[in-house]
């Protein structure tokens, strides 16, 4: 609710003041302007809270196409064998991000022996 | 919606995870060798891997909810006074953004339909429509509104006939006030085929005709947005119409989750990706121009039933737009018969209107030029290049070089 919450951290005091002290503004993702109905003020997500795109391919950094450093090794136990399992991991799902990523963006005919999508 | 995408998605992940240096494995070839070797090391680790990519990929889906719930509390809320309108119906404003004095070109500037406006006044540090006022030049965004009764039954030829022209012959008269010729047009997005048939029917209206990241050729679309247009290819238009219709009927308009979930789909762990970049992102002009792109991004428009009939059947599944088959208030519309001065923005990492499907409307104007800046759909607008490859080049082009 725009001048109220984002979501469970703000609404808790749009809450306290109750539907009708919100401002009549539009919510994010209401279909009507003012306060949502009764029956769905504090159930979470009757906002939309996360968004479809960013401000793609740009300034994103590595992130941009799911292809960070391996974010998991600050926290991935470490075997003795040098690389741990949980390094291992992190570079997997670095690994599978990425992968998921090109798929968004070049389409599923990429894959091999994915059939293509003639219109 | 996101959440459960992202849950769904590391599970396939988790199960997959023992095969990752099989040559079956769904590696894409960019990804495939570091793939492939991560599969082996996974392999070293033996009975220990399931559980290490388990938890691995818990500690990220916690990094996204980290970020939601960043941006959820996040205390910036957009408060850019609107500027006064000079014309208004319905729900619609013509926002004028002038300076006092400003005796540089009158712009007016047509966004999407399907988003809010103020895209192009997001944040003091990225508003388009206030750069080019601080130039010098008088820039006039059309705010459609939010369709109320006024638009409920609107299709794109009432848009057009209703708020689009009358808009155009309003900046036309201050551009005649001020001794100018006829205004420049801005389209953004869908907002650059309305541009497009203004400045191809009423060249009066138009001197200079701007254009960025506006679909036009939607056989050429990319990635998942070309997957999922071919499958909805393969439906019937009629069908389709009922449906999209029924919802019109049942709920006065379609729904913003109907388009949300469609843009959503064009890249399903989008989300996860950019949240979890945004919980370590630190505090500063990035991080609020994440939250102030968000709410936007959040803070969608119902459509009106009739107009996602045509968008979703007549451009989408059909492509009557290349197809010269577009008809626009009773007659197609001839981005041939453009003799304004053209010059389009068409980004090749742009997603929503891919370089192909983009660049098809330039090349369909006669001697339009093509400049293709390092940037998205809404990078074009407000990243971190914008400036530098599409405000500058679009000022000069606006002040006529």
């Amino acid at each position: 609710m725009r001048g109220g919450s984002r979501g469970r951290a703000r609404s808790a005091g749009a809450g306290a003041a109750g539907p009708a002290a919100a401002p009549a503004v539009r919510r994010r993702g209401a279909l009507w302007p003012g306060p949502a109905p009764a029956n769905l003020t504090g159930v979470r997500g009757w906002e939309s809270t996360v968004a479809r795109r960013e401000i793609d391919g740009d300034g994103a950094g590595p992130q941009a196409h799911g292809a960070g450093t391996h974010a998991g090794q600050g926290h991935a136990p470490k075997g003795a064998g040098g690389e741990g399992p949980g390094c291992a991991a992190a570079r997997y799902l670095d690994a599978w991000d990425a992968n998921q990523s090109e798929v968004s963006r070049l389409g599923p005919q990429v894959l091999p022996g994915f059939p293509g999508f003639g219109r | 919606m996101h959440l459960a995408a992202a849950a769904a998605n590391y599970s396939q992940a988790i199960s997959l995870q023992a095969l990752a240096d099989d040559p079956r494995f769904p590696w894409t070839p960019e990804v495939k060798p570091e793939g492939r070797a991560s599969g082996r090391g996974l392999a070293q680790a033996g009975e220990a891997a399931p559980f290490a990519v388990a938890a691995e990929a818990g500690r990220r889906l916690r990094e996204m909810l980290e970020g939601i719930e960043r941006y959820q509390a996040h205390p910036l809320r957009r408060t850019l006074p609107d500027p006064p309108a000079v014309w208004a119906e319905g729900a619609a404003r013509l926002l004028d953004y002038g300076l006092p004095g400003a005796r540089g070109p009158v712009v007016l500037a047509t966004p999407s339909l399907v988003n809010r406006a103020y895209i192009l006044d997001l944040h003091p540090a990225r508003s388009l429509m206030r750069w080019l006022a601080a130039r010098g030049m008088r820039p006039l965004l059309l705010d459609w509104g939010l369709p109320g009764p006024a638009e409920a039954g609107f299709d794109l030829s009432d848009y057009f006939r209703a708020r689009v022209l009358p808009a155009a012959e309003t900046a036309a008269e201050l551009a005649r006030a001020a001794g100018q010729g006829a205004p420049a047009h801005l389209g953004y997005c869908m907002g650059g085929a309305f541009a497009t048939a203004l400045a191809a029917r009423r060249p009066a209206l138009a001197g200079r005709l701007a254009l960025i990241g506006s679909p036009w050729d939607f056989s050429r679309l990319q990635g998942l947005g070309e997957a999922i247009a071919a499958l909805a290819a393969k439906e019937d238009p009629a069908e389709v119409r009922a449906r999209i219709l029924a919802v019109g009927e049942a709920l006065g308009a379609v729904p913003v989750d109907a388009l949300q979930t469609v843009f959503a789909a064009l890249d399903p762990t989008l989300a996860l990706r950019k949240f979890r970049r945004f919980a370590r992102q630190p505090e500063g002009l990035a991080a609020e121009l994440f939250v102030a792109t968000e709410d936007w991004l959040n803070d969608g428009v119902t459509l009106s039933a009739p107009a996602a009939v045509e968008i979703a059947t007549g451009w989408y599944m059909r492509n009557l737009t290349a197809k010269g088959e577009w008809i626009l208030d009773g007659e197609p519309v001839v981005p041939e018969a453009v003799e304004a001065p053209t010059l389009a923005f068409c980004a090749p990492s742009d997603r929503i209107s891919p370089p192909g499907c983009a660049e098809a409307l330039p090349r369909a104007i006669p001697g339009a030029r093509l400049r293709r800046p390092r940037t998205g759909h809404v990078g074009m607008i407000i990243g971190s290049r914008a400036q530098a490859e599409v405000w500058e080049p679009l000022a000069r082009f606006l002040e006529g070089g």
